[in-house]
């Protein structure tokens, strides 16, 4: 009876340990959960100010801020305070609102212990009346820098108006309460903060330079860089890699820029240039950066003028045309344009830095303003390409301002008037008419022709005492017109060697 | 017979006129790898509307990253690349300065686009709204157009009954079409990441 009573007791004692065991792991593992719970709560979001499209391409918001602060507080989000986020957008001089570089991204980790970051854009906004409100936001992970969730709400008066009118919003305040309604709840409780390694290249600026150059001239390459986001401070080993030719990036004298410099090739053409990074852990990361071309030869250049072309020359008189083409194009640098007369000395000058002009126009006038006396002139185009190399083409013009002037004679025989016309100018005539009129308007003879001189002949009867006009007029081939009007030929024939009344008018009487 | 004629002459005159889906135009394959990280760059506004190319670069990138199927590499990145390159955010990059932003972001894919029409237009109680768009997609490292997206649509169109359905902001409208876009991409073979 001892016996089974003793044994029951150690029985039931047995039960009873095995019950706190029991226990002892429940408690254990709530407390396990307790904390996980707690770790994952712990989440901390930095929330920066939010972009306002609405106001102008990098506009701030701080009241929508605000009120988008208050309503993640209401979700029980560990949030960075205002301060502290203004406090790193002033020390790391970000001014753009909306968007951030990865970067940027390690530094919110590394300095406000972040491990989301939560950007916004207010897409419209409009108070009033008819009040609009379009909101985007986007969660990013600190660690790798990925978007891990991104909303775009958006309401209008429009969408909350009923059958009856009832609670139609006519101001701003009048959305917020149901566009933040439940804004966050897809709000994911549990983001997985995977501990990447940034293998990244985190290049920061590039600089090639000369990004044209001649074959077996120099090229440098000076790249800065971002400070390392391995936060063991592992660096990888750097090259510019140019085809299958590697060449060590090395810090400069003052530790900021990594520089590289090589030959580059005889042949000609566009070589890219990537920088290779092989880290201690044997992983490789190439990408271009850049390129720059060889160029071996000038491109060439020719000019084309728009004038009146005779025997070879070109003859201009108003305004000569002049169209430079690139024989092989490329981008041009610079070009230039030099006008020089027959005693060698240049009269034009002129050139600006960029791509050749489609056409450029001479009007004759020097680059001082005045006006260059009639003759042979030499035009000479230069273009520069990126490697500087010179392409130049000459042209000869003729510059032929001068009005055409028909010399007039007249003689007076017994029943005849002869009037012999002639060219003063050496330009030859596009065409030239006279006409001759009675007294009372009647046309007595027309004449025309293309080439002077001509001798005309008109008949008068010695009685004949009436006034005779005379109408003249010619253009030459560059355009330049004449007109003359005589109002009484035989009187200006009569005096011919005398100063006469015989009024000579340069103006258009006749349409024709 | 002569009824039925008539009715499916009015419906394909009617389905004509209202084409609502966006039109895809295949250049090239996208990458054999899939089209898993996407760089949206900053869109073109050749509307008259303020500051409409930056609501859809935000809108549509939000519904490409909000999709889960995608990583989208950082706005910042891009726009950083942008000012070293001397790009205007309204201005697309030349193949070469693709080729080269490929080599710094290491993306599958470049997609941009330009704002052709952006309108809004107050009738009544309502506000009618206007989108043109056209997405141009890249290979993230040679910098090769390889698909178009031509999409347009008007808000009063997703109107259902009473004024139901209706879309009357812009934001909205972009990110109904992104939506559309985007589904319509999956439906074309463009491959999500696996993981």
């Amino acid at each position: 009876m001892i016996k089974q009573f003793f044994a029951q007791k150690v029985l039931v004692r047995i039960g009873i340990q095995r019950y706190a065991l029991f226990f002892r792991y429940c408690i254990l593992l709530l407390a396990t959960l307790f904390l996980w719970t707690a770790t994952v709560s712990a989440q901390s979001i930095a929330f920066f100010p939010l972009l306002d499209l609405s106001t102008d391409p990098n506009g701030i918001n701080s009241q929508l801020t605000e009120r988008v602060r208050q309503e993640l507080l209401g979700y029980d989000k560990n949030l960075i305070p205002a301060e502290e986020i203004m406090d790193f957008l002033i020390r790391n001089r970000i001014r753009k609102l909306g968007a951030l570089t990865v970067y940027q991204t390690s530094l919110v980790r590394k300095e406000l212990k972040a491990d989301l970051i939560l950007l916004g854009t207010i897409c419209q906004v409009t108070d009033g009346e008819e009040p609009v409100l379009s909101l985007n936001l986007q969660l990013s992970r600190t660690t790798d820098a990925r978007i891990v969730w991104a909303q775009t709400r958006n309401l209008s008066y429009s969408d909350l108006i009923n059958l009856f009118g009832i609670d139609t919003p006519h101001a701003l305040p009048d959305l917020y309460g149901p566009f933040f309604e439940g804004l966050f709840a897809s709000l994911p409780q549990d983001v997985s903060l995977r501990e990447e390694s940034f293998n990244t290249l985190n290049v920061a600026t590039v600089y090639i330079t000369p990004t044209t150059v001649r074959p077996g001239e120099e090229v440098s390459c000076r790249i800065k860089m971002h400070k390392s986001l391995d936060e063991k401070g592992i660096q990888p080993d750097l090259y510019v890699q140019i085809g299958n030719q590697k060449y060590p990036l090395a810090f400069d004298a003052e530790g900021y820029y990594l520089e590289a410099s090589w030959i580059a090739e005889q042949d000609a053409g566009s070589y890219p240039v990537n920088l290779l990074a092989n880290w201690p852990s044997g992983i490789t990361r190439k990408g271009a950066i850049g390129s720059y071309n060889v160029d071996d030869h000038a491109s060439g250049v020719k000019l084309l003028l728009l004038g009146i072309e005779r025997d070879g020359e070109i003859l201009f008189s108003e305004k000569l045309t002049i169209i430079p083409k690139l024989i092989e194009p490329e981008p041009i640098i610079r070009w230039e344009i030099v006008v020089t007369n027959e005693d060698g000395e240049i009269i034009v000058l002129m050139g600006a830095p960029g791509n050749i002009p489609r056409s450029l126009t001479w009007t004759g006038n020097t680059s001082l303003g005045n006006v260059a006396s009639p003759g042979q002139y030499l035009i000479t185009f230069k273009a520069w390409d990126r490697a500087e190399r010179e392409s130049s083409t000459e042209a000869s013009v003729r510059y032929l301002p001068e009005i055409p002037a028909i010399i007039i004679n007249i003689s007076k025989q017994k029943e005849k008037l002869m009037v012999d016309l002639a060219s003063a100018t050496d330009t030859p005539l596009n065409f030239w008419w006279a006409k001759f009129f009675r007294e009372d308007g009647r046309l007595l003879k027309m004449v025309q022709g293309t080439e002077l001189p001509v001798a005309i002949e008109l008949e008068v009867k010695p009685e004949e005492t009436e006034n005779i006009e005379c109408l003249l007029a010619a253009r030459d081939i560059l355009g330049n017109q004449y007109e003359q009007k005589i109002l009484n030929l035989l009187q200006h024939a009569g005096n011919e060697d005398e100063e006469t009344e015989t009024s000579i008018e340069t103006e258009w009487v006749e349409e024709f | 017979m002569k009824y039925i004629s008539c009715y499916l002459c009015i419906l394909f005159f009617l389905v004509g006129c209202g084409r609502q889906l966006p039109v895809v135009q295949k250049l090239a394959p996208l990458p054999v790898q899939g089209s898993c990280s996407i760089a949206v760059l900053p869109f073109l506004n050749e509307s008259t509307y303020a500051q409409g190319g930056a609501i859809v670069n935000k809108v549509f990138l939000s519904e490409l990253a909000g999709s889960g199927h995608f990583q989208i590499l950082q706005e910042g990145d891009v726009l950083d690349l942008y000012q070293q390159l001397f790009l205007y955010p309204n201005q697309l990059p030349n193949r070469e300065q693709l080729k080269m932003m490929g080599g710094r972001l290491n993306p599958d894919l470049f997609v941009g686009g330009v704002v052709q029409k952006m309108a809004t237009n107050k009738t009544g109680n309502f506000v009618d709204t206007e989108l043109t768009l056209i997405l141009l997609l890249y290979d993230g490292k040679s910098g090769e157009m390889l698909w178009t997206t031509y999409h347009r649509r008007l808000g009063e169109e997703y109107q259902q009954i009473l004024h139901l359905g209706r879309i009357n902001t812009i934001t909205g409208l972009v990110r109904r079409m992104s939506q559309e876009i985007i589904t319509d991409w999956f439906k074309q073979g463009m491959t999500p990441c696996t993981e």
